[in-house]
């Protein structure tokens, strides 16, 4: 099968075409390097089969991040495929860059110029004469220009090259500069000769002109921020999701009836009901929220906002040892920790990915939202939206501190400098912004429906069959999970939550968060929906007050990543990390929680001790800080001072250890 | 016309590419494939407190004050 590689500069729009060839729906993004990994789909044209391959955007083969390297490697690899060279019509004076360099290492390459509609009067056929290659101007969202496309790529006649020509990668300072001159010259030249014009810059417009303003900025963001919310888990959400909800419950009712018709076993029936259909209803009630959820972050990213958010938060970003680029993969950390982390390879270096990295889970996942729908409206009704907000307003807080006591740990500064491309910001195509958002609630139900489903069995017979394997039922302290839980629950008292079924929802949480609901309501022995009024029962087996209820949803907030968070951190970082992550993240709500639920006690005695005591915390974690940075620098003094090659260094004392 | 640093002209402002030598080699190298190269015609399109965002080759690019501290143009006070 031949090969066929997509090639190009970054935000180019290959997964575009991709998924216009190949009839896939890949995620693409108005954003630098949303690609993160090779993308492989076959497809027939003519009688023949290719397999057509999506790879993250370069800016050369001289590689500098992870993501291109993937590409670079998999370009040296494939020497006998076809490359499809993407470039943008907006941004030919650069990249065609990459166009020249790829012609040094093949001579098997089409030029795909792309969204050329603006460029009515350019003469793209001189290219072809310029350069000898083949010269294709296409709309990769329609189905009808790629076909010319196609049937260049079935005329073509491939060159067998076997000898490796320059090596890909590392090449010296000397080099990049001679050739940088020598082809940016060469595409002026090429430029000139085939009439293309143009003198705006691409990407920046008049709007930016506020949008990048930070004083109209931040608070656009956060009115945006909040716009988000009110839709996901607001009215809209909420109607969305309870309709869902209501027609599967009563599909499976009218199914337990007819079981009930034919088997007589209340245990079966009951294992049927709670485990089984129980698990498959917490996955479908939250799947619409996580919806809305992936449309709303598609659509700010497809208008290209996000780079703009970046821009504006990278001063702040830069402070708790962040950039701005960042926050793309912060903000995707809202839908799924496990996919966000992979965002993180688009950061330069190591250190800034594993700092994301570490934070991202702080940043609560579409998975928790279930739990704090349930217990807000059990608790919170009238502020539920409100309370929801808070939670992940205390998760952002809580990143931040965990990142300046990182900070002050940590012996070098954060060099990860600022380099990002401005997207254009556009009317976004708003099928891609859905059928994004489809695809990715779809392997997101995938990956985790079923894995909840079994563990919602498993839960629910460690929860009803004694250590002898005899069926006990839930609630007297007899089945597995409650000896287990009961040994440990002692740790949960000083949370104001000691008791045995909601450590249960707490262990299973550790396998996907989605658990902790569907637990508690196996605990509780009631259905998903009837499991809020059963929590503020006092006779339940799990209910809370008020006070415990906030400090319990604080505790799910920031614990322990699940399973598949941990096992993706570990790939994209280390182990070390991954299992630092998993501890840290334990400590960090246990010790939150404690705070909360302590601090909330003495409020009920006395408001104005408890606000001391919150001003007297909040003073000894800057204390902390200022002890450490200080020991750090009386270290570091006269130690490493390379900045100023002691030329106009006078005074050592303000060259700390640079 | 004189020598100063990307860093100090002004928003709106245009200048002409002198040097980026002072920058880390790996930065560099990327600046010189993104189009910054000796000669280029460059404009500060927005300046804010830490990032600059320049229009070069066609396109526009933020960088940080890091860097554009490290490169040095032909421009007019």
């Amino acid at each position: 099968m031949q090969k066929v590689l997509l090639v190009g500069n970054p935000n180019t729009g290959k997964t575009t075409l991709f998924n216009t060839i190949a009839k896939a729906s890949e995620h693409a993004g108005n954003w630098h390097g949303v690609t993160v990994a090779v993308k492989e789909k076959k497809f027939t044209f003519n009688k023949k089969e290719y397999l057509l391959c999506d790879l993250p955007g370069i800016y050369s083969l001289d590689y500098i991040s992870k993501e291109e390297q993937i590409s670079a490697e998999y370009i040296k690899e494939n020497k006998n495929a076809i490359v499809i060279c993407m470039l943008d019509a907006n941004n030919l004076k650069r990249n065609l860059y990459l166009a020249i360099e790829l012609l040094k290492q093949t001579k098997n390459i089409i030029l795909a110029i792309n969204m050329a509609k603006e460029y009515d009067s350019f003469e793209h056929k001189k290219i072809e004469d310029l350069l000898g290659v083949k010269v294709v101007k296409i709309d990769a969202r329609s189905k009808k220009s790629v076909k010319s496309l196609l049937q260049v790529l079935d005329n073509f006649e491939i060159e067998k090259t076997e000898n490796k020509q320059g090596e890909i990668g590392q090449i010296s300072l000397q080099e990049t500069k001679q050739k940088s001159k020598e082809n940016f010259q060469k595409i002026d030249e090429i430029l000139s000769v085939s009439k293309y014009k143009k003198n705006t810059y691409y990407g920046y417009s008049k709007i930016d002109k506020i949008l990048l303003n930070p004083w109209f900025a931040i608070p656009v963001f956060l009115l945006v921020l909040g716009g988000v919310f009110f839709i996901t888990f607001g009215v809209v959400g909420e109607t969305f999701s309870s309709f869902i909800t209501g027609v599967v419950e009563k599909c499976f009712s009218c199914i337990i009836l007819w079981l009930k018709s034919i088997i007589s076993s209340k245990i079966a029936i009951n294992f049927i009901d709670f485990a089984v259909f129980g698990g498959a209803l917490t996955v479908v009630s939250f799947m619409p929220q996580i919806l809305l959820m992936m449309v709303c972050l598609n659509f700010l990213e497809d208008v290209g906002y996000l780079s703009r958010v970046a821009f504006v938060f990278d001063k702040i970003f830069k402070k708790i040892g962040l950039t701005g680029k960042s926050v793309f993969s912060l903000i995707m950390g809202f839908g799924c920790t496990t996919s966000a982390l992979q965002t993180t390879r688009i950061l330069e270096t190591k250190k800034a990915r594993e700092r994301t990295a570490v934070l991202l889970p702080f940043m609560s996942c579409s998975a928790k939202l279930p739990i704090y729908a349930v217990i807000c409206s059990a608790f919170f009704s009238k502020y539920k939206a409100l309370m929801v907000f808070l939670l992940y307003i205390i998760g952002v807080i809580l990143m931040i501190l965990v990142s300046l006591l990182m900070n002050a740990f940590s012996k070098q500064k954060s060099q990860d400098s600022f380099i990002l491309e401005m997207p254009k910001f556009r009317v976004p195509n708003f099928k891609k912004v859905i059928s994004g958002a489809i695809e990715s609630a779809k392997s997101f139900l995938l990956r985790v429906g079923g894995i909840l489903v079994v563990s919602s069995v498993v839960i629910y017979l460690l929860n009803n069959f004694s250590i002898s394997l005899k069926y006990v039922g839930s609630g007297d302290g007899k089945s597995i999970l409650e000896v287990i839980a009961g040994a440990i629950d002692f740790l949960f008292v000083p949370l104001g939550f000691g008791n045995k079924g909601a450590v249960v929802a707490i262990l299973s949480g550790i396998i996907a968060k989605e658990m902790v609901v569907s637990s508690l309501a196996i605990v509780n022995g009631v259905t998903a929906g009837e499991l809020a009024k059963s929590l503020i029962v006092t006779t339940s087996s799990v209910h809370f007050n008020t006070l415990s209820a906030f400090s319990f949803l604080v505790f799910v907030l920031l614990y322990s990543p699940c399973v598949s968070a941990v096992v993706s951190m570990k790939k994209e970082t280390s182990r070390k990390i991954a299992l630092q992550s998993f501890v840290l993240q334990f400590v960090v709500a246990y010790f939150t929680s404690f705070v909360i639920y302590n601090v909330g006690l003495v409020c009920k005695k006395s408001i104005i001790l408890g606000v001391g005591l919150v001003i007297l915390l909040a003073l000894l974690f800057v204390l902390v800080i200022k002890l450490i940075k200080r020991k750090k620098h009386k270290n570091l003094t006269f130690v490493t001072c390379d900045g100023c090659a002691g030329s106009t260094c006078g005074n050592n004392k303000l060259c700390r250890g640079r | 016309m004189k020598i100063m640093k990307l860093s100090d002209i002004k928003q709106d402002g245009s200048a002409v590419l002198e040097s980026i030598d002072k920058i880390e080699e790996k930065k560099q190298k990327r600046l010189l494939e993104l189009g910054f190269v000796e000669g280029t015609k460059i404009k500060v399109l927005k300046k804010s407190k830490g990032l600059l965002l320049i229009g070069v080759r066609g396109y526009s690019i933020a960088l940080d004050k890091e860097i554009t501290d490290k490169i040095n143009v032909w421009g007019n006070v």
